[in-house]
């Protein structure tokens, strides 16, 4: 589903621009995913130095993501982009199992943030594709999603190279966008 | 999560659950009328892995399958090194055939894997000498010390790295992290397979960005310049690509040339900030029958005619007929390079324009290349190109 489909589906018009925040350790397929929402190439995608956003307008109104690069050195960056976040998604590589403690760390973190208290969020359990990957439940359990209770959530498998799951994601992100009047 | 450990309330139930056995074992002994209660224990922990395992704040649990849902399973081992110590292993080509590959804590060994793959992640790793062929997607090392890395890839990352040469083609920038000693090199390789499997991988050993390494954690923070890193630009260097105990591999009978006589990458010396070789010419190659082998003659041709001029950067890139007539000022090549991507030569050298349009006046080569009048406008072509390939990796 392209982000125009995703924006036309939306039943009323919000009054403001939508803001989708893509987070996620290095490596982990968030921007890989956010081209792919925007029908571009993904077979060459490069290690993001600082962040991408890409914007669409439709029935007056505009989302935009903003894909955060997830480098170890430049996550202490990610708070800049937190105001106003709509929805978050949260992006893992299902199948570095190595980096599950660092990435359910970073999640912690997020989590604790004031500027993000009771979004949404919507964790990519990306890479499904993958030999080694974890299934979804398992990471579900080891992120301890389950203690959540300030906020909606949902983990989704997918795969970001295929596009496989992300759309299940998004019908998610439509019912849980917070109503504003 | 298996290898991480689990959390504390996780583990913490497990104990209680266990106490909870031993409890309930002294109960049953005493009173057999309180038998059932273990039934209840043991419905209480499946439903507590339930809510652990629960996919969404509203309790749902997708039923939906995907296609990695009912795959087979495949045997993990085969797909991975683990432990090796002071071996030589090699898997040969059709075995990984486009599998994720795990290459973890090995030491003082060889490590081939003549076959393309989708990821490889290489951790912990000492004194060990490895090849990857084609990666569809990225490879990343974390914790690896004293390793010479052979490897074509998209995406190529280390972090937490000491002295690792990497000799790589790699189709985006490279990218390290808390690394430091790090050498790079244009990797030289070729064996009778690598080609079909840079298909399979959706590389093309024209687009080298090996030189362009970004270094996210630079010593020496502000200058812009990081004193990490090498690049190791001479042909020679590329020759000795430090394996292990070249003896057994040897013996090994690799059938894989990494020598630079008949590499399939062509060798390039390097964008460098300081290096330049002389005046500037830019070549660009257009796709013929869906095959870039013109530019791979016209490397080839040059190599030999004149090894005076150096290959400094090459690229293969797709360029929309409107981006092309916006970068060379003309619509000749509309037709052309509707045809598939084009390949992007950076030669410098003593009168490299002039050389490099003779050479592209040859009947072969004439209707289907360009090359730049002027050496400025060589650069000018060259810098547009290259913002147009950055900004499609974005
Ligand atoms: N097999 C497979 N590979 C994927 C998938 N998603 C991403 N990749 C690959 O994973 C690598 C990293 O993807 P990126 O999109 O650059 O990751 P990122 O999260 O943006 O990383 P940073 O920019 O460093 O924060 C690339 O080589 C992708 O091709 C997936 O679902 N399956
Ligand atoms: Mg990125």
């Amino acid at each position: 589903m392209g982000l125009l489909a995703f924006l036309r589906k939306l039943k009323s018009t919000p009054d403001r621009d939508i803001r989708m925040l893509l987070l996620g350790l290095d490596n982990a397929g968030k921007t890989t995913m956010l081209k792919k929402l925007a029908t571009e190439d993904v077979t060459h995608v490069t290690p993001t130095q600082g962040f991408n956003i890409k914007s669409v307008q439709s029935a007056g109104f505009k989302l935009n993501i903003w894909d955060i690069g997830g480098q170890r050195k430049i996550r202490p960056y990610w708070k800049n982009y937190f105001e106003n976040t709509d929805v978050l998604i949260y992006v893992i590589d299902s199948a570095d199992r190595h980096r599950f403690e660092e990435t359910s760390g970073e999640l912690g973190e997020l989590l604790l943030e004031d500027k993000l208290g009771g979004v949404p969020i919507l964790v990519f359990a990306n890479k499904q594709d993958l030999t080694h990957a974890a299934p979804a439940h398992e990471i579900a359990e080891g992120l301890q999603l389950h203690t959540i209770r300030d906020r909606a959530w949902q983990i989704q498998p997918c795969c970001a190279t295929s596009g496989e799951g992300v759309r299940d994601g998004l019908d998610w992100v439509l019912k849980n966008l917070p109503v504003r009047k | 999560m298996t290898d991480q450990g689990e959390g504390e309330d996780e583990g913490s139930v497990v104990v209680r659950h266990e106490d909870m056995g031993q409890v309930m074992a002294l109960v049953r002994s005493l009173f057999v009328t309180e038998l059932p209660r273990t039934e209840v224990a043991t419905i209480s922990a499946e439903a507590d892995m339930l809510k652990r395992r629960r996919l969404s704040s509203s309790g749902n649990i997708s039923l939906k399958t995907y296609s990695w849902s009912n795959r087979a399973p495949v045997n993990p081992g085969d797909y991975s090194y683990v432990d090796v110590e002071n071996k030589t292993l090699t898997k040969s080509p059709g075995t990984i055939n486009g599998h994720q590959f795990i290459i973890e804590r090995c030491r003082n060994s060889n490590i081939f894997l003549f076959d393309w793959t989708d990821s490889v992640t290489v951790l912990d790793c000492t004194g060990c000498a490895i090849f990857v062929g084609p990666c569809k997607g990225s490879i990343f090392l974390r914790h690896c010390v004293d390793c010479t890395i052979l490897v074509l890839s998209q995406q190529f990352r280390t972090r937490d790295c000491r002295r690792i040469a990497a000799y790589i083609c790699c189709a985006t920038q490279p990218i390290i992290e808390n690394t430091v000693g790090a050498k790079f090199a244009c990797l030289q390789v070729n064996y009778p397979e690598l080609e079909d499997q840079m298909k399979s991988a959706g590389l093309s050993a024209f687009n080298n960005n090996w030189s362009h390494v970004h270094d996210f954690t630079p010593n020496s923070e502000g200058l812009g310049t990081s004193h990490n890193y090498l690049l190791v630009g001479d042909n020679l260097a590329t020759a000795k690509v430090g394996l292990n105990e070249p003896e057994t591999i040897g013996e090994l009978d690799l059938a894989a040339n990494f020598d630079p006589t008949g590499s399939f990458i062509p060798h390039t010396v390097g964008l460098s900030q300081t290096k330049v070789f002389g005046e500037t010419s830019a070549v660009l190659i257009f796709t013929v029958n869906k095959s870039n082998n013109l530019a791979r003659s016209f490397v080839k041709t040059m190599q030999s005619e004149h090894p005076g001029l150096v290959l400094v950067s090459t690229k293969e890139i797709a360029v929309s007929p409107g981006d092309l007539q916006r970068i060379l000022r003309t619509n000749a090549f509309a037709v052309q390079c509707a045809q598939g991507p084009v390949v992007v030569l950076n030669y410098q050298g003593l009168n490299a324009v002039t050389v490099c349009k003779k050479l592209s006046t040859a009947p072969e080569f004439a209707t289907q290349s360009v090359v730049s009048d002027t050496e400025q406008s060589a650069h000018s072509t060259l810098d547009s190109l290259s913002d147009l390939a950055e900004m499609k990796m974005n």
